[in-house]
């Protein structure tokens, strides 16, 4: 037997402090911009009902999900999708008589999905839901936030896909596939096989011109052209309405000044099955799967209760941090430590040093070997420290500034400016006031 | 410019996917010596060419290690891995077919828990599954798969045939077609949408030699 306790389970990992600093600033940078677009911040729990997440499909379909039992025999599982839960939150929690609502989160989400390495199973997503807004500057809006955050990280040469569920569907309805069918071909629509979608129309009895919009579909991508080329003669109006819809937002994102960032792709399909509009995928260099996805869904927040039509994007955090390393660039610049060292009966004066400088904004650490200055010494070389500050029981202080190779003498008293804090005002020093 | 990367099946897949590159202007002559080396460049057109194992070409494609794939389309069923399929390239045909002794082609779809031995566990689990809606026991074999009906091992197996011969030789025969098979160039979903020009001028190269859409 191998010792287990020695390893993590498949598919789930630990994050060490260097990566660690690289993830947290990615998310406070993501966070910024949603934050600042008015999205507040929301916290749900890791696991769930398992009824909440069922009939979700696609990528969360039911044996992508871990479950487990509650006391009662009640079906829990872990998260697989943070939306799921922010619709169920708003329709059960919030007053939806006054729309619209926008949410941010930062989580973790769990997949039981069957390969390895760079899909994990459990993963960190950020992402806003716009609950309650329909018009295509919704959508756009949350775009425009996918966009300011990929730039907002540092990540430039990005591509956002947008697509078009409804347009699909319209097709589907008009040239009356079978429901078995439908998934059939949507598939091979999203595998971009032409021949086999070619072979599933074939013997449809629906008009020439949608047969050949829909064998045409995979190649359908590209700039605003391919909503001309998608126009055909016959459409019916839930195609006609999804096209206007499409063709809206890539206008609006055009006048916000991200045409170099946006594509449309009428083939692309595969997704959450909650998706019944727009829906689109960013992506960018040394990643082989898209950074993030979202798409509007008129119809989850509805199975909680009350319905309210709704847009979101999620962010796959680890995913970022693979396009970020691939650059070859220091991604986080670490600030360097200034480390206190007390001598005999100095303690206290130099926790309060260190107290002094750390809410002003310092990075401090307290020596802890047993050593004396010179081991002292040598351990802030090894970890790179800025200084090192030298307390004596009798308030002298000396700085020894590794960077500049200085040393200077002084008192912590002068050092922290005491003499001039008037509000102290007891005339000595020892007054032991709280800073 | 960044290199794209193309990812052959190691063998016959290869070496016809190399003579159709040639044909188009990329230079990859260096593979058709005799050498162990695995990564060939094309420093002109910035295209790097890799030899993987044919089960292994999905992954590297689906991963963004290589852009774009030559691999068979019994490997893409059984991996069922997320890409591109974009263009049949009509060589190396094949059938994928459930094969065995005679007697079986009526018993076949009527044995309760058949068993199955294959090299390829889900398409031939799907097939009965989802096609017949049948439950099978899979053997899983990892070659020569015509003995095990011979000796008792499975009823049925469900591998590639091409002319047919090692079947006949071992008394066995096709029961059931189970599709068609041929080489197939893939695409990874992202380099697809960053290197879209080139990507689609290898495709439009392609299919005007091929002559299909």
């Amino acid at each position: 037997m191998a010792e287990w306790k020695l390893h993590t389970p498949t598919g789930v990992c630990d994050i060490l402090p260097d990566e660690c600093a690289v993830k947290k600033q990615i998310e406070s940078e993501i966070w910024s911009v949603f934050a600042s677009m008015g999205y507040k911040e929301v916290e749900l729990p890791t696991f769930e009902y398992y009824d909440v997440f069922t009939n979700s499909g696609g990528q969360i379909s039911q044996e992508a999900m871990f479950k487990f039992f509650d006391e009662r025999g009640r079906i829990l599982t872990l998260r697989p999708d943070i939306t799921t839960s922010i619709a169920r939150m708003a329709a059960t929690k919030e007053d939806l008589s006054k729309l619209p609502k926008r949410y941010c989160y930062t989580g973790n989400v769990f997949r039981a999905e069957q390969t390895q390495g760079a899909r994990q199973r459990e993963f960190t997503q950020e992402g806003i839901e716009l609950i309650g807004a329909y018009g295509p500057e919704a959508d756009a809006e949350v775009i425009a936030a996918v966009i300011e955050a990929m730039i907002a990280v540092g990540i430039d040469e990005f591509s956002v896909q947008i697509g078009q569920v409804a347009f699909f569907n319209g097709l589907v309805e008009q040239a009356g596939i079978k429901a078995e069918e439908v998934e059939r071909l949507r598939e091979r629509i999203d595998a971009k096989d032409s021949l086999g979608i070619r072979a599933l129309v074939a013997d449809l009895d629906a008009k020439d011109s949608i047969k050949e919009l829909i064998c045409r579909l995979p190649s359908m991508f590209g700039g605003a052209e391919v909503l001309d080329e998608a126009d055909v003669e016959g459409l019916n109006p839930v195609s006609a309405a999804a096209l206007n819809n499409i063709r809206r937002i890539f206008e609006l994102l055009v006048l916000y000044g991200f045409e170099k960032y946006i594509a449309i792709d009428l083939g692309m399909l595969q997704s959450i099955d909650y998706y019944t509009g727009s829906i689109f995928k960013c992506y960018t260099h040394g990643v082989g799967f898209p950074v993030c996805a979202g798409g509007r869904y008129d119809n989850l927040v509805g199975n909680f209760g009350v319905k309210a039509g709704a847009v979101g994007a999620a962010f796959g955090i680890n995913r970022i941090m693979s396009a970020l390393s691939s650059k070859d660039e220091d991604l986080v610049h670490q600030t360097a430590p200034s480390v206190v060292f007390a001598e005999h009966n100095a303690e206290g004066l130099a926790y309060d040093l260190a107290y002094s400088l750390r809410v002003n904004g310092c990075l401090v650490e307290g020596y802890l070997g047993s050593g004396d200055y010179a081991e002292c010494e040598s351990y802030c070389q090894r970890i790179g420290a800025g200084c090192m500050m030298r307390v004596y029981a009798d308030g002298k202080l000396q700085i020894k500034d590794f960077a500049k190779g200085e040393i200077t003498e002084t008192t912590v008293a002068d050092f922290l400016g005491y003499y001039e804090e008037e509000e102290c005002g007891c005339g000595e020093h020892t007054c032991g006031h709280e800073h | 410019m960044k290199y794209l990367t193309i990812a052959l099946a190691k063998g016959r897949l290869a070496e016809l996917a190399i003579d159709m590159f040639i044909d188009m202007g990329l230079d990859c002559s260096e593979m058709k010596q005799k050498t162990r080396k695995l990564i060939f460049t094309d420093e002109k057109n910035a295209v790097k060419f890799i030899l993987v194992k044919a089960s292994d070409v999905p992954t590297y494609v689906e991963y963004g290690a290589a852009d774009i794939g030559i691999v068979g389309k019994d490997t893409l069923l059984e991996e069922g891995r997320n890409l591109y399929e974009m263009i049949n390239l009509g060589f190396g045909k094949c059938k994928m077919a459930v094969c065995g002794k005679a007697n079986m082609r009526t018993k076949m779809f009527g044995v309760n828990n058949l068993k199955v031995a294959s090299k390829y566990p889900h398409i031939a689990e799907s097939f009965f599954r989802d096609e017949k809606g049948q439950t099978i026991e899979i053997i899983k074999l990892n070659g020569s798969v015509e003995l095990a009906p011979l000796v008792g091992l499975a009823d049925v197996i469900v591998d590639i045939v091409e002319s047919g011969k090692t079947l006949e030789e071992n008394g066995l025969e096709v029961l059931y077609d189970i599709c068609p098979l041929s080489a197939w160039f893939v695409v990874n979903r992202v380099s697809m949408k960053m290197y879209t020009e080139r990507i689609m001028s290898i495709v439009e190269g392609i299919r005007e030699r091929i002559g299909n859409g």
